[in-house]
């Protein structure tokens, strides 16, 4: 029994020390590639910012280690670069094979190395890698293919249109911030297709960041869509509203009117439909808006004050009346509202 | 990194080029060194790029000198608070280190340096 039991023990002692050596050998290891890296790291930054400023070329690296510090030193110089310098850049990356590298990337097994490569093409990718992002589209990991969808929407044609927005559909509900990201990526490279995302057929979630995105980019060929939306549920129809407002497209009138008038829908609604009207500037939202002026809300009566400011002489002309009227609360807002 | 691309753009240029590691250094080479131009990035450790800002316009000995500033933000807000600490140009990032270069020139013709 005792032979049995110094027997186990032994075996523990030898595995403790293989366990210990392993550990030691592996941390070692890392060190030495984090040194060699850190002594890299500087050089490669200089040769970078020498031949962006046209003053000397980067021969293809040796090693793993080279190429690796080249692409992270490359990667990070690319987020703050943009013209012709980052051109420059994105050509040495993919003269030295880095796009063949991050496509072997994505059929990696590990969700870290696939990441790795996305972030790496979603930065030199031009159409020639279309086939590969497309691949990305179908990984297990919703990241993976947010990022390539964000990329297919950069480079991409009409042909990967719908693949890009299935992509979105499908990555809104985990992966929120990846999914707004091409969101915006299809609203500024490929704006018609933003139109499959603002249908009423679409998620709440999908349709509210298209509906953000085409009012913060002024889309105006999607103002009917955003007008269609005033009428939907309240906080899309306070974003389309608001969005409107920034396009500043005039149909959109007798809708904003209707929203601001509607005393059953939601305050932000109806203060987004009054701050629109007054960025239009159309002058025929005059008497809509002096109606909001005595609004029991707050909120709204001061949109509409501002508004007025907004809609020409004859939304001055409201203010100075209502300034110099009986009740003082509006005086004081049509006042205020004169004076900015 | 973006120091680095900066510095090698101006130095291409043939400008003399000094490089400070953070804000602190950045206002120490400005007091002593009294170069023509600065260019000073709006995050930067230690001290941000508006607090050296504000420092150099506190001291008459600075209080003149022209800068340059990069930023990431491209906020109404950043902006203005910029040019009215003084700032003579604002350049967003990402940028082109060739239209900075375009800029420098811009801002050193106008103060005749």
């Amino acid at each position: 029994m005792t032979a049995a039991v110094a027997g186990v023990d032994a075996a523990l002692c030898l595995m403790i020390v293989v366990l210990i050596q392993v550990i030691v050998v592996v941390r070692a290891a890392a060190i030495r590639r984090k040194v060699r890296y850190n002594r890299l790291r500087p050089r490669t930054e200089a040769a970078i910012a020498d031949l962006v400023s046209g003053g000397g070329d980067i021969p293809e690296p040796r090693s793993r280690g080279e190429r690796a510090v080249l692409h992270d030193v490359a990667i990070e110089a690319l987020a703050d670069l943009q013209g012709s310098e980052r051109d420059q850049l994105v050509s040495l990356l993919r003269h030295h094979g880095y796009p063949a590298e991050a496509a072997a990337g994505l059929r990696a097994a590990r969700r870290a190395k696939r990441r790795r490569a996305a972030e790496t093409l979603a930065a030199i990718a031009t159409p020639d890698d279309i086939p590969i992002l497309t691949g990305g589209l179908g990984d297990r990991d919703e990241l993976v293919q947010a990022t390539c969808a964000r990329v297919l929407a950069e480079v991409g044609g009409p042909e990967v249109t719908d693949a890009v927005v299935a992509t979105v559909t499908r990555t809104m509900t985990r992966r929120p911030g990846a999914a707004v990201a091409v969101v915006l990526a299809i609203g500024m490279h490929n704006s018609p297709a933003l139109g499959d995302l603002l249908g009423p057929d679409v998620p709440a979630s999908v349709r509210a960041t298209a509906i953000a995105v085409a009012g913060q980019l002024r889309l105006a060929e999607h103002a009917p869509a955003l007008i269609a939306c005033l009428g939907d549920r309240d906080d899309l129809a306070t974003s389309a509203a608001y969005g409107l407002g920034r396009i500043g497209d005039a149909r959109a009138v007798p809708e904003l009117a209707r929203l601001a008038m509607a005393t059953e829908r939601a305050l932000p609604a109806r203060v987004a439909a009054v701050k629109a009207l007054g960025a239009i500037g159309d002058p025929a939202a005059v008497d809509v808006v002096r109606q909001q002026l005595p609004a029991a809300e707050w909120p709204v009566a001061a949109a509409a004050a501002a508004a007025l400011a907004r809609l020409g002489e004859a939304g001055l002309a409201v203010l100075r009346n209502t300034a110099t009227s009986g009740r003082p609360e509006l005086a004081e807002l049509a006042g205020a509202a004169l004076g900015q | 990194m973006v120091r680095r691309l900066v510095a090698a753009r101006l130095a291409s240029d043939g400008y003399e080029v000094l490089e400070a590691a953070d804000g602190e250094q950045a206002l120490m080479l400005a007091r002593t060194e009294h170069p023509d131009l600065l260019v000073l990035d709006k995050v930067m450790p230690k001290f941000d790029g508006f607090e050296v800002v504000r420092a150099l316009r506190e001291d008459p000995r600075t209080a003149g000198m022209p800068i340059v500033m990069l930023t990431e933000r491209t906020s109404e807000e950043d902006v203005l608070g910029g040019l009215n600490l003084g700032v003579e140009e604002y350049m967003p990032k990402p940028f082109s280190p060739l239209e900075l270069s375009a800029r420098v020139r811009r801002v050193l013709a106008r103060v005749g340096t």
